[in-house]
């Protein structure tokens, strides 16, 4: 491996490995990426709205909006642009008047309510004029290096027309229908990384304001919810004229921004198992930082306590159709009342190692929705143990894993079956274990899961199954004596050289692979996205199929103007106030 | 055409896969060509020359039949992405092979301290291998072939000799070897691009390629595979 690599591995396993300055270890990577636990897996301090949040609001960053030349139909384009320290950033929106009949969240659409580009600075006329020409085209357009992202958002159609009609006639929408749906568009897609022309990350991951993953496209939903408020606004007074009223800054805040997300970003986390690894792994760390602290401050008690509280309210709020889900829903409000009442005396955080023993309170009497709810919620109070852990969540070279042709064919055999053991016992011949397949769509060039043996797929199949991958790379390693150099073995074998390379990724990096089964008959893909969809941030994950998932981003953020302001929280807002949950209809 | 260096990867590596190759090597494919791509260097019409070439020998990948030198195909041409994964995969060969000069013993080949590869289809595609052999090993690697010199430290790549020869699809022999201490590494520094300027006719030769991943669409799929056409009630 790189001495790069090494020296940064060295730096992240310190603490680790001093059991004197921590008292509580990692869990164990068998426990925690098992696809029950990571589908089960919440928002964090060190999420990645979070991070922008944080920061735009430290860095004072401001905003502004070149243009909003919108007509009364809502046709047109307007520009919002974030002024950091050294940089600008700015959203180009356009706006368009979408047939009812053609707004779908498939990926496979072709027209939108409104399309969006992240664009590398502060766009000219002529930039306006060719993004105007590409951006409402998306995947059938090319954007360049200066854009940064490309997506696209569609309208709750029930909420926009109730929130038009009501502000039009003068008066606030309901809060009810507001919590009901939570959004006014939900994004159907946001690309970046190069993605239909569009800059590569290495070409802005050394900034520092987009080092941490994923900020361009956090940064674009961010100002698309501020477009989308001022778009209903116009439109309700394109409707009310004089009687119409601007919407109340209360219930603009309860508004995020919906997002569909279907089987496209399930592979991301096989695909990234680096990545992945310091997702997870600074989680991990954090929690065992909380977990190791000997005395909980009264302070840091009441911070804990009061966001317990509103983790109520806002599980109060979530609402799924889908019978796994909304089982899971009941739950957790149920096991969030027994943390309630079990802290009730006061007792139980002011032991020695108080986040600990809850820890392992939940893990003998909760359920995993709450038990995973409770890990975000204890490192809350413990920003300065925990935040720095943020800079670690990036992994610049992900795809440049070269392999190590001289480790011996024992080290890769120890090192998979201490992964993978879990797999080797399974009958890879039954047909259930083997069920599904992953392959992409001649038609729109999209991930799909299909039944291997009931559609003509196998041939297309993605590699996307590591642990039946490393199981039968297993096998063609048993015939090879201990000391010979996987070189050998990779040049009469180039068909297990995807899998051994990721028997040395996960050998560095323990929480690389998930632990389970991504092909057999009981898959459920939603796991997989809302483990992605957790380290964004998101919330109220609604499961539409065991395929996609709707969820929420931003809702109770505040607004890009408010974040200047010194009582504005840019930090625990993914909780909702307590004291806003009666604001008024 | 104007593409990002992420999106020339991965079509490269869709293609390689479409073409045949296993998964791994069509990873070590686009990641070849991507790297090229940062130095300005054609590396995807030159997998495209490849891909083709596989069409017409059907018969065995074009790996080395052993990692012993000189390296030759029993497919009768050497491949420059399993040559080239193999150079990588086993970088101290080149040491063996400078040290048998050293001692001025071995095999006729050995003892001018060189790897020979013999009969390479796209011989340019090797370099980012050398490159990743030089890194494992913290000593520049050099490759010559056709009058050019390709020396690759696993940062910075020189190239030495005509640059209108960079593009050549075969070379009877490539000579791999260690550059020794002292000696200064000879040719132009290359500079990094961003972006990827392929004629359109090869991007479009390499997705006829990639297309060769994807599943044809039935209408089950459709329904099925995407997790079932809900309809849209927001």
């Amino acid at each position: 491996m790189l001495d790069g690599a090494k020296a940064r591995d060295g730096a992240r396993d310190a603490g680790a490995a001093d059991g004197a300055e921590r008292a509580v270890g990692r869990r164990d990577p068998g426990t925690v990426m098992r696809l029950a636990r990571l589908g089960a897996f919440h928002q964090t301090r060190l999420s990645f709205m979070r991070q922008l949040t944080r920061r735009l609001a430290r860095e004072r960053w401001r905003f502004s909006r070149p243009a909003f030349e919108i007509d009364a139909a809502g046709v047109g384009h307007a520009v919002l642009t974030a002024h950091g320290p050294e940089r600008s950033y700015s959203l180009v929106a356009f706006a368009h008047d979408l047939p009812d009949e053609q707004r779908s969240d498939r990926v496979i659409a072709e027209a939108w309510d409104a399309t969006f580009c992240l664009f590398d600075g502060v766009p000219e006329p002529a930039d306006i004029e060719r993004l105007a020409a590409e951006v409402p085209r998306q995947e059938a357009g090319r954007v360049g290096e200066t854009e940064l992202t490309l997506a696209r958002a569609n309208r709750s159609v029930r909420l926009w027309e109730h929130v038009v009609e009501s502000l039009a006639a003068g008066r606030q929408p309901e809060t009810a229908r507001i919590d009901e749906v939570g959004y006014l568009m939900r994004t159907t897609a946001v690309y970046g990384s190069g993605k239909f022309g569009a800059a590569d990350r290495e070409c802005v991951a050394g900034r520092p304001e987009l080092a941490a993953p994923f900020q361009v496209e956090m940064l674009t939903v961010y100002l698309i919810r501020a477009f989308v408020t001022e778009l209903v606004e116009h439109m309700a007074r394109a409707r009310g004229g004089e009687a119409a009223v601007g919407l109340d800054r209360a219930l603009a805040r309860r508004i995020g921004i919906g997002n569909s997300t279907g089987l496209g970003m399930a592979p991301f986390i096989v695909n990234h198992p680096r990545l992945f690894d310091r997702w997870i792994g600074a989680r991990e760390e954090a929690l065992a930082r909380v977990r190791s602290v000997e005395r909980a401050s009264p302070g840091e008690r009441a911070a804990f306590e009061s966001l317990l509280v509103r983790s109520a309210l806002s599980a109060a709020r979530w609402h799924s159709a889908h019978p796994v889900q909304a089982t899971r829903i009941a739950g957790f409000r149920e096991d969030l009342e027994r943390v309630r009442v079990h802290l009730e005396d006061g007792d139980a955080l002011a032991g020695p190692r108080p986040w600990d023993a809850l820890h392992r309170w939940a893990g003998e009497r909760l359920g995993v929705e709450c038990q995973e709810a409770l890990a975000s919620l204890m490192l809350e109070p413990h920003g300065e143990l925990v935040d720095e852990l943020a800079g670690d969540m990036s992994c610049p070279d992900e795809t440049a894993h070269p392999i190590d042709g001289r480790a011996s064919v024992g080290a890769t055999r120890t090192t998979l079956e201490s992964v993978h053991g879990w797999a080797l016992g399974l009958d890879w011949e039954a047909r259930e274990q083997v069920a599904r397949a992953w392959y992409v769509s001649a038609e729109k060039l999209e991930p799909r899961l299909g039944e291997r043996f009931e559609e003509p797929i196998a041939p297309y199949e993605q590699p996307l199954a590591p642990a039946r991958d490393a199981c039968a790379l297993h096998r063609a390693l048993a015939d090879w004596p201990d000391a010979a150099p996987v070189a050998e073995f990779l040049l009469r074998h180039p068909e297990h050289r995807h899998a051994l390379r990721r028997v040395q990724v996960v050998a560095e990096s323990p929480y690389a692979e998930i632990r389970d089964n991504t092909i057999s008959s009981g898959v459920l893909p939603i796991d997989m996205l809302r483990a992605k969809l957790s380290f964004f941030g998101a919330v109220h994950f609604d499961p539409r199929s065991d395929r996609w998932v709707r969820i929420c981003l931003y809702g109770n953020a505040p607004y890009p103007e408010e974040l200047a302001h010194p009582d504005t929280d840019a930090d625990t807002w993914p909780y909702p106030p307590l004291e806003a949950d009666g604001a008024p209809a | 055409m104007n593409l990002s260096l992420g999106e020339l990867e991965a079509l490269c590596r869709k293609a390689a896969r479409g073409a045949g190759f296993d998964w791994g090597p069509a990873e070590e494919a686009g990641r070849a060509v991507r790297r090229l791509a940062a130095f300005g260097l054609p590396g995807a019409e030159l997998l495209l020359v490849r891909l083709a070439a596989g069409e017409a020998e059907p018969e065995g990948t074009g790996a080395p039949r052993s990692l012993d030198g000189p390296w030759r195909s029993p497919a009768g041409a050497l491949c420059p992405i399993h040559a080239g994964t193999a150079l990588a995969d086993a970088p101290e060969r080149l040491e063996e092979t400078a040290r048998s000069e050293a001692s001025g013993r071995g095999a006729e080949d050995r003892r001018s301290g060189e790897l020979a590869m013999h009969e390479v289809i796209a011989p340019l595609l090797l370099v980012p291998f050398a490159g990743l052999a030089a890194r494992r090993l913290g000593r520049p690697v050099s490759l010559a072939w056709s009058g050019l010199v390709a020396i690759a430290d696993g940062e910075a790549l020189r190239l030495d000799g005509e640059r209108g020869r960079v593009g050549g699809e075969r070379a009877g022999t490539v000579r791999c070897r260690l550059l020794p201490d002292g000696e200064a590494p000879a040719g132009e520094a290359l500079a990094r691009t961003t972006r990827a300027h392929p004629e359109r006719g090869c991007v479009e030769r390499l997705d006829a390629f990639a297309h060769r991943t994807y599943a044809p669409a039935t209408e089950e799929s459709r329904a099925r595979g995407a997790g079932g056409a809900v309809a849209d009630d927001g």
